[in-house]
């Protein structure tokens, strides 16, 4: 069949930013509504690339925060990044600040017990920090001053506390800390949920694979009429399970590689006039992000540098799956 | 815009806490409660504002005539119209009075003495336009003396980051406990005028007929052999101002509303003038 356009004046391929509610993004997102509603502590981890930082701000669009022109700001949800570079508990405060919107310059003497404050005006009910690998001892325990302070008169107000790492090699970041004999670290885990202190939210299996393309043949059926994805979707686990890519042999994809080589391939095939992708054009992504990834690619005077012309168009594509 | 959500780009550029004007609410007024609902010292929010958009946020911002630049930045920092603010200052009112070349004040910013009434800061902690007005000394709302000085005797000053806002830098005590004082129907009766005036030029002012009324104080001074507040410079068709209350060579509004009620003149009387004058004359 002949799937070519002739049009020759193509608009250029325009990728899609959509969220994808994920198998992970429920999984992560009920973890991170879990603390919220519950108002517990954990570290919540999860391989690099899972989509960590998209579930959070997909959970603090849908808090419900706003700011009313009649004074009253309701923010029930604060998640910021955590600082880096052996922050100081000042650093801390002034990001968990900023994200409150415009702060006037203040001695960290006065916006310490403003944060407080302002805190609790705005009814705040879970802080979320991403990359919380980054914290130390120094901005762990303001954490705990922080919400020790809120949990105390005139406040009484009990705030979850969500520190989201990324991890490698089934080492869970701050456990280290957080299970110190010194009494503030006793207390901290004490503080910590009683079930599920430390988690991991898993990457994706086959059959999530399988669930999760559908969601990219809507999002480019514009582009691509065609596509059909869902047929790929064994080869597409595959590749993406390659110790090249799953550092820790999980047989888990994250999103971040599943999204890609997809996109990756739906642009060769775009590029190409098709209006679905073939086996041929899925193997040459694969080749291009797991066998060459690492391959040194020489920028010359060519403009057009980014135009991927493989050698491998002439080895064999793979065959067509039954799946879906 | 009623509500900033937090998906808007708008909600890291606002402060915490949005507040917007009151009717005929002054802009200081707004900024006070800015400061008041984010929990900080008073004049936090002016100083923020004062330092994000100039060069030398040392400088003292005129608070009776402030920079567009400044409103606009208080625009953005509580997600208001642009013209929701300036509604807070008279500017629009003052650019109407104005002809293209010169621009009118209120009152010049060193004559400026900050005044309140009581009343209107216990109900809505509102400080209202008119207590920028010269010569207004009653509030027109409540009929209370505004009052310049705390109980303890220090100046009332609108901006102390070292004390909440609302309060006096000195002994701390909330303006809405200072005296009420009723004012006297005889003394009432010539603040009315004054009112008045300045409400005719508010709300339909133009450039022509501030320079009638300019043009009926010379006149009767020239009766009076009095020439001490203006006197039209003929050849280059334009008002210059004579007298102790020029500020860098711009007329204040202040002062043309106290010599029309000092000599006399009416409302009628300057609707007459301006619809006989057909001269090209502007004024500074």
């Amino acid at each position: 069949m002949d799937n070519t356009i002739s049009e020759p004046s193509r608009p250029p391929f325009v990728l899609q930013r959509a969220f994808i509610e994920t198998p992970f993004e429920r999984r992560y997102l009920a973890l991170l509504q879990h603390a919220w509603k519950e108002r517990s502590w954990h570290v919540i981890s999860a391989v690099p690339g899972s989509g960590k930082s998209l579930g959070i701000d997909e959970l603090v669009r849908k808090s419900g925060a706003y700011k009313d022109k009649t004074g009253v700001t309701y923010c029930p949800v604060i998640a910021i990044r955590s600082p880096e570079n052996n922050a100081r508990a000042q650093d801390l405060g002034v990001e968990l600040s900023r994200a409150m919107g415009v702060i006037p310059t203040m001695p960290w003497n006065k916006l310490r017990p403003w944060l407080v404050q302002e805190m609790a005006s705005e009814q705040v009910e879970c802080i979320f920090i991403d990359d919380a690998h980054d914290l130390n001892t120094y901005t762990l325990s303001y954490l705990k001053k922080l919400t020790d302070n809120l949990a105390a008169s005139p406040y009484k107000r009990l705030v979850g506390l969500g520190l989201v790492t990324a991890h490698s090699n089934s080492v869970i970041p701050l456990k280290e800390i957080i299970k110190q004999p010194d009494e503030i670290w006793q207390q901290f885990y004490r503080r910590m949920d009683k079930l599920h202190p430390f988690c991991v939210v898993d990457g994706h299996t086959l059959d999530e694979i399988i669930e999760i393309l559908p969601d990219f043949e809507k999002l480019y059926q514009d582009q691509l009429p065609n596509l059909r994805l869902r047929r790929w979707a064994r080869y597409i686990y595959e590749q993406l399970t390659n110790p090249i890519l799953d550092l820790d042999e999980s047989r888990r994809v994250t999103m971040d590689n599943l999204t890609k080589f997809v996109t990756s391939a739906l642009r060769r095939a775009y590029d190409r006039g098709e209006t679905d992708v073939n086996g041929q054009i899925l193997k040459e992504t694969a080749e291009l992000m797991i066998q060459r990834r690492d391959d040194l690619f020489h920028i010359g005077g060519d403009s057009d540098i980014f135009h991927i012309d493989s050698d491998s168009a002439n080895k064999e594509p793979p065959p067509e799956q039954a799946v879906g | 815009m009623q509500r900033v959500s937090i998906d808007d780009p708008a909600w890291r550029a606002t402060f915490p806490h949005r507040v917007a004007p009151l009717p005929n609410e002054w802009l200081p007024g707004l900024l006070l409660r800015c400061d008041m609902v984010n929990g900080w010292g008073a004049g936090t929010t002016l100083a923020h504002i004062r330092s994000a958009i100039s060069t030398y946020p040392s400088y003292q911002l005129n608070i009776t005539a402030p920079p567009l630049r400044y409103l606009e930045h208080v625009s953005q920092v509580l997600a208001l119209p642009f013209q929701v603010v300036v509604a807070t200052t008279y500017q629009a009112e003052i650019d109407r009075l104005s002809d293209e070349t010169d621009h009118l004040l209120i009152q010049p910013l060193a004559k400026f003495q900050f005044s309140l009434c009581p009343q209107c800061v216990a109900g809505r902690r509102k400080l209202t336009r008119t207590l920028l007005l010269p010569h207004i000394t009653i509030c027109p709302q409540h009929h209370l003396m505004l009052q310049t000085t705390c109980r303890c005797g220090a100046s009332l000053q609108l901006f102390s980051q070292k004390v909440p806002p609302f309060t006096c830098p000195a002994c701390g005590m909330y303006w809405n406990r200072l005296p009420r004082c009723k004012a006297s129907p005889g003394f009432a009766a010539i603040e009315q005028r004054l009112l008045s005036f300045y409400l005719f030029f508010f709300s339909k002012g133009t450039a022509k007929i501030l320079t009638s009324a300019l043009r009926l104080i010379e006149e009767r001074e020239a009766v009076r052999a009095n020439r001490n507040t203006f006197f039209l410079l003929r050849d280059a068709k334009r008002y210059r101002y004579v007298g102790q209350s020029f500020y860098r060579d711009r007329l204040s509004l202040g002062y043309v509303v106290y010599s029309l009620v000092r000599l006399n003149i009416s409302l009628d009387d300057i609707m007459i003038s301006a619809k006989s004058f057909a001269g090209n004359v502007s004024f500074s």
